[in-house]
Protein backbone atom coordinates (compact mmCIF):
# COMPACT_ATOMS: atom_id res chain seq x y z
CA UNK A 1 0.00 0.00 0.00
CA UNK A 2 1.53 3.33 -0.92
CA UNK A 3 1.84 6.19 1.48
CA UNK A 4 -0.29 8.51 -0.61
CA UNK A 5 -3.38 6.37 -0.22
CA UNK A 6 -2.77 6.08 3.46
CA UNK A 7 -2.57 9.85 3.88
CA UNK A 8 -5.81 10.35 1.97
CA UNK A 9 -7.70 7.84 4.05
CA UNK A 10 -6.32 9.18 7.30
CA UNK A 11 -7.04 12.79 6.35
CA UNK A 12 -10.63 12.10 5.32
CA UNK A 13 -11.39 10.12 8.42
CA UNK A 14 -9.65 12.57 10.72
CA UNK A 15 -11.60 15.45 9.25
CA UNK A 16 -14.84 13.67 9.98
CA UNK A 17 -13.83 12.85 13.49
CA UNK A 18 -12.51 16.28 14.34
CA UNK A 19 -15.87 17.65 13.31
CA UNK A 20 -17.52 15.07 15.52
CA UNK A 21 -15.31 15.85 18.47
CA UNK A 22 -16.08 19.56 18.22
CA UNK A 23 -19.82 19.09 18.24
CA UNK A 24 -21.40 19.68 21.65
CA UNK A 25 -23.23 16.60 22.89
CA UNK A 26 -21.43 14.30 20.52
CA UNK A 27 -21.46 10.82 21.99
CA UNK A 28 -18.14 9.63 23.25
CA UNK A 29 -18.82 6.12 22.08
CA UNK A 30 -19.39 7.12 18.47
CA UNK A 31 -16.25 9.18 18.33
CA UNK A 32 -14.21 6.46 19.95
CA UNK A 33 -15.51 3.89 17.50
CA UNK A 34 -14.63 6.27 14.72
CA UNK A 35 -11.14 6.70 16.06
CA UNK A 36 -10.84 2.98 16.39
CA UNK A 37 -11.82 2.62 12.77
CA UNK A 38 -9.07 4.96 11.71
CA UNK A 39 -6.60 2.94 13.70
CA UNK A 40 -7.85 -0.34 12.33
CA UNK A 41 -7.98 0.93 8.77
CA UNK A 42 -4.54 2.46 8.95
CA UNK A 43 -3.23 -0.75 10.41
CA UNK A 44 -4.72 -2.74 7.56
CA UNK A 45 -3.40 -0.35 4.94
CA UNK A 46 0.10 -0.40 6.34
CA UNK A 47 0.02 -4.00 7.56
CA UNK A 48 1.44 -2.52 10.73
CA UNK A 49 -0.63 -2.63 13.87
CA UNK A 50 1.57 -0.07 15.58
CA UNK A 51 0.93 2.49 12.88
CA UNK A 52 -2.78 1.86 13.15
CA UNK A 53 -2.65 2.48 16.83
CA UNK A 54 -0.86 5.78 16.37
CA UNK A 55 -3.32 7.03 13.79
CA UNK A 56 -6.27 6.03 15.90
CA UNK A 57 -5.11 7.74 19.03
CA UNK A 58 -4.70 11.32 17.95
CA UNK A 59 -8.36 12.24 17.81
CA UNK A 60 -9.35 11.22 21.32
CA UNK A 61 -9.90 14.63 22.82
CA UNK A 62 -13.29 14.17 24.45
CA UNK A 63 -13.93 15.08 28.09
CA UNK A 64 -10.65 16.85 28.26
CA UNK A 65 -8.03 14.16 27.80
CA UNK A 66 -6.26 13.54 24.53
CA UNK A 67 -3.91 10.67 23.96
CA UNK A 68 -0.76 10.97 21.91
CA UNK A 69 2.44 9.05 21.25
CA UNK A 70 0.55 5.79 21.25
CA UNK A 71 3.05 2.98 20.75
CA UNK A 72 2.35 -0.70 20.66
CA UNK A 73 4.90 -3.46 20.38
CA UNK A 74 5.65 -7.04 21.14
CA UNK A 75 7.75 -6.93 24.29
CA UNK A 76 8.50 -10.64 24.68
CA UNK A 77 8.50 -13.59 22.34
CA UNK A 78 6.22 -16.44 23.23
CA UNK A 79 9.20 -18.40 24.56
CA UNK A 80 10.37 -15.47 26.69
CA UNK A 81 6.88 -14.94 28.00
CA UNK A 82 6.45 -18.60 28.89
CA UNK A 83 9.79 -18.61 30.67
CA UNK A 84 9.08 -15.40 32.57
CA UNK A 85 5.58 -16.31 33.71
CA UNK A 86 5.97 -20.05 33.87
CA UNK A 87 3.01 -21.08 31.79
CA UNK A 88 2.97 -24.07 29.50
CA UNK A 89 2.92 -23.83 25.72
CA UNK A 90 0.05 -26.24 25.17
CA UNK A 91 -2.75 -23.77 25.70
CA UNK A 92 -6.05 -25.16 24.44
CA UNK A 93 -7.87 -21.87 24.21
CA UNK A 94 -6.98 -18.25 23.60
CA UNK A 95 -6.18 -16.40 26.79
CA UNK A 96 -5.07 -12.87 27.61
CA UNK A 97 -3.66 -11.86 30.95
CA UNK A 98 -2.50 -8.41 32.01
CA UNK A 99 0.89 -8.55 33.70
CA UNK A 100 1.34 -4.89 34.47
CA UNK A 101 -0.47 -1.59 34.06
CA UNK A 102 0.91 1.70 35.30
CA UNK A 103 0.45 5.44 35.17
CA UNK A 104 3.55 7.52 35.77
CA UNK A 105 3.92 9.78 37.63
CA UNK A 106 1.14 8.93 40.06
CA UNK A 107 0.89 12.43 41.53
CA UNK A 108 0.22 15.07 38.90
CA UNK A 109 -1.08 18.59 38.35
CA UNK A 110 -3.02 20.07 35.45
CA UNK A 111 -0.70 20.51 32.49
CA UNK A 112 1.54 17.60 33.45
CA UNK A 113 2.24 14.87 30.94
CA UNK A 114 1.51 11.36 32.09
CA UNK A 115 2.80 8.13 30.62
CA UNK A 116 0.51 5.15 30.73
CA UNK A 117 1.82 1.65 30.08
CA UNK A 118 0.16 -1.69 29.65
CA UNK A 119 1.84 -5.08 29.45
CA UNK A 120 0.04 -8.35 28.86
CA UNK A 121 0.45 -11.90 27.64
CA UNK A 122 -1.37 -13.39 24.69
CA UNK A 123 -1.67 -17.17 24.67
CA UNK A 124 -3.27 -19.34 22.04
CA UNK A 125 -3.42 -22.95 20.87
CA UNK A 126 -0.63 -24.40 18.77
CA UNK A 127 -0.62 -23.20 15.18
CA UNK A 128 -2.03 -19.76 15.92
CA UNK A 129 0.49 -16.93 15.63
CA UNK A 130 -1.69 -13.84 15.53
CA UNK A 131 -4.67 -13.13 17.76
CA UNK A 132 -7.35 -10.46 17.40
CA UNK A 133 -7.30 -8.46 20.62
CA UNK A 134 -9.46 -5.56 21.77
CA UNK A 135 -7.62 -3.07 23.95
CA UNK A 136 -9.32 -0.31 25.85
CA UNK A 137 -8.58 2.37 28.40
CA UNK A 138 -11.33 3.95 30.46
CA UNK A 139 -10.93 6.93 32.80
CA UNK A 140 -12.90 6.61 36.03
CA UNK A 141 -13.47 8.88 39.00
CA UNK A 142 -15.45 7.93 42.11
CA UNK A 143 -16.40 4.65 40.42
CA UNK A 144 -17.98 6.39 37.44
CA UNK A 145 -16.77 6.31 33.86
CA UNK A 146 -15.65 9.78 32.79
CA UNK A 147 -14.27 8.94 29.39
CA UNK A 148 -13.35 6.02 27.20
CA UNK A 149 -9.84 7.06 26.28
CA UNK A 150 -9.22 4.32 23.78
CA UNK A 151 -11.08 1.32 22.46
CA UNK A 152 -9.83 -0.48 19.44
CA UNK A 153 -9.09 -3.85 17.85
CA UNK A 154 -5.53 -4.83 17.20
CA UNK A 155 -3.76 -7.90 15.92
CA UNK A 156 -1.23 -9.18 18.40
CA UNK A 157 1.46 -11.81 18.24
CA UNK A 158 1.66 -14.47 20.91
CA UNK A 159 3.84 -13.65 23.89
CA UNK A 160 4.25 -10.37 25.73
CA UNK A 161 2.69 -7.27 24.26
CA UNK A 162 2.84 -3.69 25.38
CA UNK A 163 1.15 -0.37 24.78
CA UNK A 164 2.45 3.03 25.84
CA UNK A 165 0.57 6.26 25.56
CA UNK A 166 1.06 9.81 26.81
CA UNK A 167 -1.62 12.25 27.80
CA UNK A 168 -1.75 15.69 29.37
CA UNK A 169 -3.80 16.40 32.45
CA UNK A 170 -6.31 19.06 31.40
CA UNK A 171 -6.86 22.19 33.46
CA UNK A 172 -10.53 21.37 34.02
CA UNK A 173 -9.83 18.02 35.67
CA UNK A 174 -10.79 18.44 39.33
CA UNK A 175 -8.30 17.47 42.01
CA UNK A 176 -8.77 13.95 43.26
CA UNK A 177 -8.01 10.32 42.64
CA UNK A 178 -8.54 8.93 39.16
CA UNK A 179 -8.37 5.42 37.82
CA UNK A 180 -7.43 4.31 34.36
CA UNK A 181 -8.96 0.91 33.81
CA UNK A 182 -7.16 -1.12 31.17
CA UNK A 183 -8.95 -3.96 29.47
CA UNK A 184 -7.79 -6.52 26.97
CA UNK A 185 -10.02 -9.12 25.37
CA UNK A 186 -9.40 -11.99 22.97
CA UNK A 187 -12.13 -14.47 22.20
CA UNK A 188 -14.03 -15.02 25.43
CA UNK A 189 -11.01 -14.31 27.61
CA UNK A 190 -10.51 -10.83 28.98
CA UNK A 191 -8.59 -9.11 31.75
CA UNK A 192 -8.96 -5.83 33.57
CA UNK A 193 -6.38 -3.89 35.58
CA UNK A 194 -6.66 -0.45 37.17
CA UNK A 195 -3.88 2.11 37.54
CA UNK A 196 -4.34 5.08 39.84
CA UNK A 197 -3.15 8.67 39.60
CA UNK A 198 -3.85 11.63 41.83
CA UNK A 199 -4.47 15.11 40.51
CA UNK A 200 -3.38 17.83 42.92
CA UNK A 201 -4.01 21.53 42.82
CA UNK B 1 -6.82 -42.81 64.61
CA UNK B 2 -7.18 -39.55 62.74
CA UNK B 3 -7.26 -41.23 59.36
CA UNK B 4 -9.92 -43.65 60.57
CA UNK B 5 -12.03 -40.76 61.76
CA UNK B 6 -11.59 -38.96 58.48
CA UNK B 7 -12.70 -42.03 56.59
CA UNK B 8 -15.73 -42.32 58.84
CA UNK B 9 -16.56 -38.66 58.41
CA UNK B 10 -16.15 -38.87 54.66
CA UNK B 11 -18.26 -42.02 54.52
CA UNK B 12 -20.92 -40.29 56.58
CA UNK B 13 -20.95 -37.34 54.22
CA UNK B 14 -21.25 -39.53 51.19
CA UNK B 15 -24.02 -41.47 52.88
CA UNK B 16 -25.93 -38.28 53.48
CA UNK B 17 -25.48 -36.97 49.97
CA UNK B 18 -25.43 -39.99 47.74
CA UNK B 19 -28.51 -41.69 49.09
CA UNK B 20 -31.80 -40.58 50.45
CA UNK B 21 -34.04 -42.13 53.04
CA UNK B 22 -34.80 -41.94 56.72
CA UNK B 23 -32.67 -44.94 57.64
CA UNK B 24 -29.52 -43.36 56.29
CA UNK B 25 -30.22 -40.07 58.01
CA UNK B 26 -30.82 -41.88 61.30
CA UNK B 27 -27.49 -43.62 60.84
CA UNK B 28 -25.82 -40.30 60.38
CA UNK B 29 -27.41 -38.87 63.48
CA UNK B 30 -26.25 -41.84 65.50
CA UNK B 31 -22.68 -41.62 64.21
CA UNK B 32 -22.28 -37.89 64.55
CA UNK B 33 -21.96 -37.58 68.36
CA UNK B 34 -19.31 -40.28 68.29
CA UNK B 35 -17.32 -38.47 65.67
CA UNK B 36 -17.59 -35.13 67.40
CA UNK B 37 -16.71 -36.53 70.78
CA UNK B 38 -13.89 -38.72 69.58
CA UNK B 39 -12.03 -36.04 67.72
CA UNK B 40 -13.10 -32.44 68.15
CA UNK B 41 -9.90 -31.36 66.43
CA UNK B 42 -10.88 -33.16 63.27
CA UNK B 43 -13.75 -30.78 62.69
CA UNK B 44 -11.75 -27.68 63.53
CA UNK B 45 -8.78 -28.65 61.39
CA UNK B 46 -8.52 -26.03 58.68
CA UNK B 47 -6.46 -28.33 56.52
CA UNK B 48 -8.79 -31.28 56.76
CA UNK B 49 -8.84 -33.03 53.41
CA UNK B 50 -9.78 -36.46 52.15
CA UNK B 51 -6.72 -36.52 49.93
CA UNK B 52 -3.60 -35.84 51.96
CA UNK B 53 -1.45 -37.01 49.09
CA UNK B 54 -2.70 -34.74 46.36
CA UNK B 55 -1.48 -31.36 47.65
CA UNK B 56 1.27 -31.34 45.06
CA UNK B 57 -1.16 -31.92 42.20
CA UNK B 58 -3.41 -29.13 43.49
CA UNK B 59 -0.45 -26.77 43.84
CA UNK B 60 0.67 -27.48 40.27
CA UNK B 61 -2.85 -26.84 38.95
CA UNK B 62 -3.15 -23.66 40.98
CA UNK B 63 0.17 -22.36 39.73
CA UNK B 64 -0.84 -22.98 36.13
CA UNK B 65 -4.16 -21.23 36.59
CA UNK B 66 -2.56 -18.22 38.27
CA UNK B 67 0.01 -17.96 35.50
CA UNK B 68 -2.43 -18.29 32.62
CA UNK B 69 -5.94 -17.24 33.49
CA UNK B 70 -7.12 -13.70 34.12
CA UNK B 71 -8.87 -13.77 37.49
CA UNK B 72 -11.04 -11.42 39.48
CA UNK B 73 -9.26 -10.40 42.69
CA UNK B 74 -10.41 -11.66 46.06
CA UNK B 75 -11.62 -8.16 46.92
CA UNK B 76 -13.83 -7.99 43.85
CA UNK B 77 -17.57 -7.86 44.61
CA UNK B 78 -18.40 -10.75 42.30
CA UNK B 79 -15.63 -12.85 43.84
CA UNK B 80 -16.77 -12.04 47.36
CA UNK B 81 -20.35 -13.00 46.57
CA UNK B 82 -19.37 -16.29 44.91
CA UNK B 83 -17.09 -17.13 47.85
CA UNK B 84 -19.89 -16.41 50.30
CA UNK B 85 -22.43 -18.46 48.37
CA UNK B 86 -20.02 -21.36 47.89
CA UNK B 87 -19.08 -21.52 51.57
CA UNK B 88 -22.74 -21.31 52.53
CA UNK B 89 -23.52 -24.29 50.30
CA UNK B 90 -20.54 -26.24 51.64
CA UNK B 91 -21.81 -25.84 55.17
CA UNK B 92 -24.80 -27.99 54.32
CA UNK B 93 -22.36 -30.88 54.18
CA UNK B 94 -20.81 -32.14 57.41
CA UNK B 95 -17.57 -32.89 55.67
CA UNK B 96 -17.77 -29.76 53.55
CA UNK B 97 -17.55 -27.57 56.65
CA UNK B 98 -14.01 -28.72 57.20
CA UNK B 99 -12.56 -27.91 53.82
CA UNK B 100 -10.92 -24.51 53.35
CA UNK B 101 -12.99 -23.61 50.29
CA UNK B 102 -11.68 -21.03 47.89
CA UNK B 103 -14.00 -19.97 45.12
CA UNK B 104 -12.49 -17.85 42.38
CA UNK B 105 -14.00 -16.11 39.38
CA UNK B 106 -12.23 -16.35 36.03
CA UNK B 107 -12.55 -13.46 33.62
CA UNK B 108 -13.94 -15.43 30.73
CA UNK B 109 -17.28 -14.92 29.02
CA UNK B 110 -17.73 -18.60 28.14
CA UNK B 111 -19.84 -20.35 30.77
CA UNK B 112 -17.71 -22.78 32.72
CA UNK B 113 -16.97 -24.00 36.22
CA UNK B 114 -14.19 -26.23 37.47
CA UNK B 115 -12.81 -27.77 40.59
CA UNK B 116 -9.23 -28.93 41.00
CA UNK B 117 -9.25 -30.50 44.46
CA UNK B 118 -8.08 -29.06 47.76
CA UNK B 119 -11.27 -27.01 48.01
CA UNK B 120 -10.46 -24.85 44.98
CA UNK B 121 -13.40 -24.10 42.73
CA UNK B 122 -13.36 -21.83 39.69
CA UNK B 123 -16.33 -20.31 37.90
CA UNK B 124 -16.30 -17.96 34.95
CA UNK B 125 -18.07 -14.63 34.51
CA UNK B 126 -19.83 -16.37 31.64
CA UNK B 127 -21.36 -18.91 34.01
CA UNK B 128 -22.62 -16.17 36.33
CA UNK B 129 -24.09 -14.41 33.29
CA UNK B 130 -25.57 -17.69 32.06
CA UNK B 131 -27.68 -18.44 35.14
CA UNK B 132 -31.19 -17.07 35.34
CA UNK B 133 -31.56 -17.24 39.09
CA UNK B 134 -29.59 -17.86 42.27
CA UNK B 135 -30.62 -21.52 42.48
CA UNK B 136 -28.99 -22.13 39.12
CA UNK B 137 -25.76 -20.52 40.29
CA UNK B 138 -25.95 -22.54 43.50
CA UNK B 139 -26.47 -25.66 41.37
CA UNK B 140 -23.28 -25.05 39.42
CA UNK B 141 -21.23 -24.46 42.57
CA UNK B 142 -22.85 -27.40 44.35
CA UNK B 143 -21.92 -29.67 41.45
CA UNK B 144 -18.29 -28.62 41.83
CA UNK B 145 -18.51 -29.12 45.59
CA UNK B 146 -19.85 -32.56 44.77
CA UNK B 147 -16.66 -33.57 43.01
CA UNK B 148 -14.64 -32.60 46.04
CA UNK B 149 -17.00 -34.17 48.56
CA UNK B 150 -17.14 -37.39 46.59
CA UNK B 151 -13.35 -37.62 46.76
CA UNK B 152 -12.89 -37.49 43.00
CA UNK B 153 -9.45 -35.93 43.40
CA UNK B 154 -8.14 -38.49 45.83
CA UNK B 155 -5.20 -40.64 44.89
CA UNK B 156 -3.94 -38.33 42.21
CA UNK B 157 -0.25 -37.64 42.17
CA UNK B 158 -0.23 -35.23 39.26
CA UNK B 159 -2.47 -33.43 36.82
CA UNK B 160 -2.74 -36.29 34.40
CA UNK B 161 -4.15 -38.44 37.18
CA UNK B 162 -6.75 -35.95 38.32
CA UNK B 163 -7.61 -34.85 34.86
CA UNK B 164 -6.89 -31.44 36.31
CA UNK B 165 -10.44 -30.28 36.32
CA UNK B 166 -13.99 -31.37 36.70
CA UNK B 167 -16.33 -29.24 34.72
CA UNK B 168 -20.09 -29.01 35.09
CA UNK B 169 -20.60 -27.83 31.56
CA UNK B 170 -18.97 -30.73 29.81
CA UNK B 171 -20.91 -33.76 28.79
CA UNK B 172 -20.66 -37.02 30.64
CA UNK B 173 -20.26 -39.16 27.57
CA UNK B 174 -20.74 -42.86 27.84
CA UNK B 175 -16.99 -43.29 28.08
CA UNK B 176 -14.32 -41.37 29.87
CA UNK B 177 -12.77 -38.74 27.62
CA UNK B 178 -10.51 -35.72 27.81
CA UNK B 179 -10.97 -32.11 26.81
CA UNK B 180 -8.61 -29.17 27.07
CA UNK B 181 -9.20 -26.04 29.07
CA UNK B 182 -6.39 -23.53 28.92
CA UNK B 183 -3.31 -25.70 29.25
CA UNK B 184 -5.17 -28.05 31.57
CA UNK B 185 -6.58 -31.38 30.60
CA UNK B 186 -9.93 -32.37 31.91
CA UNK B 187 -11.22 -35.90 32.21
CA UNK B 188 -14.96 -36.30 31.85
CA UNK B 189 -16.12 -39.38 33.67
CA UNK B 190 -19.88 -40.02 33.38
CA UNK B 191 -20.05 -41.88 36.69
CA UNK B 192 -18.31 -39.07 38.58
CA UNK B 193 -20.46 -36.42 36.91
CA UNK B 194 -23.61 -38.19 38.02
CA UNK B 195 -22.24 -38.55 41.55
CA UNK B 196 -21.49 -34.82 41.64
CA UNK B 197 -24.99 -34.11 40.34
CA UNK B 198 -26.56 -36.20 43.10
CA UNK B 199 -24.53 -34.50 45.80
CA UNK B 200 -25.43 -31.13 44.30
CA UNK B 201 -29.13 -31.96 44.46
CA UNK B 202 -28.82 -32.84 48.15
CA UNK B 203 -26.96 -29.62 48.89
CA UNK B 204 -29.53 -27.56 47.02
CA UNK B 205 -32.36 -29.18 48.96
CA UNK B 206 -30.61 -28.63 52.29
CA UNK B 207 -29.85 -25.01 51.41
CA UNK B 208 -33.40 -24.11 50.40
CA UNK B 209 -32.52 -23.72 46.73
CA UNK B 210 -34.53 -25.29 43.96
CA UNK B 211 -32.88 -28.66 43.19
CA UNK B 212 -34.48 -28.61 39.74
CA UNK B 213 -32.19 -25.69 38.91
CA UNK B 214 -29.40 -28.09 38.01
CA UNK B 215 -31.66 -29.63 35.38
CA UNK B 216 -32.61 -26.21 34.05
CA UNK B 217 -28.95 -25.32 33.62
CA UNK B 218 -28.28 -28.64 31.88
CA UNK B 219 -31.29 -28.23 29.57
CA UNK B 220 -30.16 -24.84 28.32
CA UNK B 221 -26.81 -26.20 27.23
CA UNK B 222 -26.84 -27.36 23.62
CA UNK B 223 -27.26 -31.08 23.17
CA UNK B 224 -24.23 -32.41 21.34
CA UNK B 225 -22.89 -28.89 20.87
CA UNK B 226 -19.28 -28.31 20.06
CA UNK B 227 -18.39 -26.08 22.97
CA UNK B 228 -20.26 -27.53 25.91
CA UNK B 229 -22.12 -30.57 24.69
CA UNK B 230 -24.66 -31.96 27.12
CA UNK B 231 -25.23 -35.67 26.81
CA UNK B 232 -28.86 -36.74 26.77
CA UNK B 233 -28.09 -39.52 29.24
CA UNK B 234 -27.11 -37.00 31.87
CA UNK B 235 -30.35 -35.14 31.32
CA UNK B 236 -32.32 -38.38 31.63
CA UNK B 237 -30.44 -39.24 34.81
CA UNK B 238 -31.21 -35.83 36.31
CA UNK B 239 -34.85 -36.03 35.25
CA UNK B 240 -35.16 -39.44 36.83
CA UNK B 241 -33.70 -38.33 40.16
CA UNK B 242 -35.62 -35.07 40.26
CA UNK B 243 -38.95 -36.69 39.38
CA UNK B 244 -39.17 -37.75 43.03
CA UNK B 245 -38.28 -34.32 44.38
CA UNK B 246 -40.75 -31.44 44.30
CA UNK B 247 -39.47 -28.07 43.06
CA UNK B 248 -38.70 -25.43 45.67
CA UNK B 249 -39.68 -21.81 45.29
CA UNK B 250 -36.49 -19.97 46.09
CA UNK B 251 -36.12 -16.21 45.92
CA UNK B 252 -32.98 -14.59 44.64
CA UNK B 253 -31.01 -12.71 47.28
CA UNK B 254 -30.34 -9.00 46.94
CA UNK B 255 -26.64 -9.84 46.68
CA UNK B 256 -27.32 -12.05 43.67
CA UNK B 257 -29.34 -9.35 41.94
CA UNK B 258 -26.59 -6.81 42.63
CA UNK B 259 -23.94 -9.09 41.13
CA UNK B 260 -26.03 -9.69 38.02
CA UNK B 261 -26.44 -5.94 37.59
CA UNK B 262 -22.72 -5.39 38.14
CA UNK B 263 -21.80 -7.88 35.44
CA UNK B 264 -24.37 -6.47 33.04
CA UNK B 265 -22.99 -2.96 33.61
CA UNK B 266 -19.45 -4.15 33.06
CA UNK B 267 -20.40 -5.82 29.80
CA UNK B 268 -22.28 -2.78 28.57
CA UNK B 269 -19.22 -0.60 29.17
CA UNK B 270 -17.15 -3.07 27.22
Amino acid sequence: MNKHKLKVVATVCSGFLLTGCATPGQSTGAAVVGCGLIGALTGVLTKNTGAGAGAGAGCLALAGIALYNYHTSQTRTVQQDQQLYGYTPSVNSTEVKIRNATVSPENVRPGDTVKSTLDYSVMAPKGIQIVDVEESMVLKHDGKVLQTLSERPIKRQLGGNGAEVDFTIPAKLSPGTYVIEYKVKAGTSYDVRPAVFIVGT
Amino acid sequence: MMSVLRCLLLALDRTLFCYSGIQKRCGAVLLMPFLLAASPSALSDDHFSPCDGNHQAVDVSLQRIENEWPMRGSGDKVSQYVQKLGVRLAHFSVYGRNIPWRFSVVRNLAPNAFSIGGGYVFITDGAVNFVQNESELAAILAHELGHELAGHFCGASDLSDTGGLFDIFSAPETQKHQVGVGSMTQVIDPVKEQQADQIAISILQAGGYDPHAILEVARRLPLGGAVHPMDSRRLQSLESVLAKIPPTKAQDSEDFRTIKRTLADEQSIR
